[in-house]
């Protein structure tokens, strides 16, 4: 039984123009990126972003964030904030936040809903790489 | 008023007109076809004393030149240099033109637009187009305040009951001339509530009345109504010919530096003026100097009828799900407890995913009950 956290090394079974994952000198170079334009906790607090298509939802390129993206699969395990999302547009595996039950919770609902949707998706990763807000759309 | 029952002389305001070179169009309004008593009475701003009125009217004179040239005077800073909430991008933030018909209630009814107007540009949604209720905030607020068809009321006390009590929406309350009493308000009113969160006081600064136009929609404004006034069809307003008539409200939508003037919807019908705007002038008739107001934001108590969820967002602190309304916007999933906060993201995800209509409640910009079809 898997209790700690391991990155999910599944690929998605449906989807065979996913990108191979990121190798270990991507994710560092990307987890260093974002780490510098990555938004406060605070500042996430309030969606700000419009649906796209609408004359404002341009303000979705922000720094930190990466948009327009879909969750081909998820994965959990029976350990503690261990939920992950596969996105694709070679982003691959994402932790979802760590920080705290109740938050992954709530952004577990999300990426399942997204996952079984297909809709698009806007990711904010933090520091640490997990993602620390989603838009669904 | 008995004795002063003519028609507004047209061809008086015609040679006028020609005289000042044309700067707007008269001719036939449903305003011009009333008698002079009608016409008066459609006036609900109670007018100061004769001194004050000219004192008023010569002030906003004075202020028409910063407010033509507000970047040489450094006045306008921030500002667009002009602004119209019936086209935004393409977009229409205002609500359909109405009719006080004959009743002094133009405070109301000026008041009540302002609030429909800056419900649905602070929330970016055209669509949301809110009817709220002339009649519960006149027959109800103002007659408990002492407003009457026949008296008028101020804009002043219209914005206190606004943001104390709140407003109604029009099918709770439909508006008719006269119907004093309050006894066809919905008894359910409490759940179907507009209410302003904060309002400003903008009088006599044409820069912060632009500022607040451009950034919440709309404000109130009043001024001195002169005979010419009620034969306007379009162009830029200015008081050619005519003796005072009385005080107005309306609400200002828009305005441009270039034109020099604001852009105000009224209350007549759209058979007067222009589709039932009209454009006044800088510094015409105190529309700067008595009594404008602007709302900051509308808070909502109702349910939002079968809609659409567009999109959910989640961040990483405790209870932070928000959906994305049509009609509304961004609303708070509701945050009562962890679990009821879960329980509701889980359903609206749900709706969106499978595309399936929900009815909301909410409440101050929280949704307080879902309901998924």
């Amino acid at each position: 039984m898997a209790t700690t956290k391991t990155r999910p090394t599944a690929t998605p079974l449906d989807d065979i123009q996913t990108p191979p994952e990121p190798t270990q000198q991507q994710l560092a170079a990307a987890q260093i990126s974002v780490g510098t334009t990555a938004t406060t906790a605070s500042a996430l607090d309030t969606p700000t972003m419009s649906p796209p298509g609408t004359a404002s939802a341009v303000t979705a390129a922000a720094a930190g964030w990466l948009t327009n993206k879909h969750v081909l699969m998820t994965w959990q395990t029976s350990g503690p904030l261990d939920n992950w999302a596969f996105v694709d547009g070679g982003t691959g595996w994402k932790h979802l936040t760590q920080s705290g039950d109740v938050a992954i919770r709530g952004m577990a609902l999300l990426a399942a809903g997204a996952r079984t949707g297909g809709g698009l998706v806007h990711l904010n990763e933090g520091a640490a790489g997990a993602i620390d807000a989603m838009y669904l759309w | 008023m008995a004795n002063d029952m003519k028609a507004v002389d047209l061809e008086e305001v015609r040679t006028e007109l020609a005289r000042a070179g044309h700067p707007w169009s008269t001719g036939d309004t449903s305003m011009s076809v009333l008698n002079e008593a009608e016409r008066r009475m459609r006036l609900g701003v109670k007018l100061p004393s004769a001194a004050e009125v000219t004192a008023l009217v010569a002030s906003s004179a004075s202020l028409a030149q910063a407010a033509r040239a507000p970047s040489a005077a450094g006045l306008n800073a921030g500002a667009a240099t002009s602004f119209d909430a019936r086209n935004v991008g393409g977009s229409d933030y205002t609500t359909p033109i109405k009719d006080q018909g004959n009743c002094g209630s133009c405070v109301a009814f000026g008041t009540v637009a302002t609030m429909e107007t800056t419900a649905a540009f602070t929330r970016g949604q055209p669509a949301f187009d809110p009817d709220l209720s002339e009649a519960h905030l006149f027959y109800v607020h103002g007659a408990s305040d002492g407003a009457t068809c026949d008296t008028g009321w101020l804009p002043s006390h219209a914005y206190t009951y606004c943001k104390n009590v709140g407003v109604t929406f029009e099918d709770y309350f439909p508006y008719t001339p006269r119907n004093t009493g309050g006894a066809a308000l919905n008894a359910d009113w409490p759940n179907r509530l507009a209410r302003m969160v904060s309002y400003q006081t903008l009088t006599n600064n044409p820069a912060a009345i632009k500022q607040h136009i451009s950034t919440h929609g709309a404000v109130s404004a009043c001024f001195v109504v002169y005979q010419d006034f009620f034969s306007y069809r379009s162009g830029i307003y200015r008081h050619l010919t005519g003796a005072v008539a009385g005080g107005h409200c309306v609400s200002l939508v828009g305005y441009d530096d270039v034109g020099g003037y604001w852009i105000a919807k009224n209350s007549w019908s759209t058979g007067w003026g222009d589709h039932g705007y009209v454009c006044i002038a800088y510094g015409e008739c105190g529309i700067e100097t008595w009594e404008v107001h602007g709302v900051d934001a509308v808070s909502l108590r109702m349910w939002t009828g079968q809609t659409q969820v567009v999109g959910l967002y989640h961040a990483n602190t405790p209870r932070s799900g928000w959906a994305f309304i049509n009609g509304r916007g961004w609303l708070k999933v509701n945050t009562a407890t962890d679990s009821s906060h879960e329980m509701m993201l889980a359903d609206l995800v749900g709706a969106r995913v499978g595309n399936r209509p929900v009815n909301v409640f909410e409440n101050n910009g929280s949704i307080d009950i879902s309901q998924v079809y």
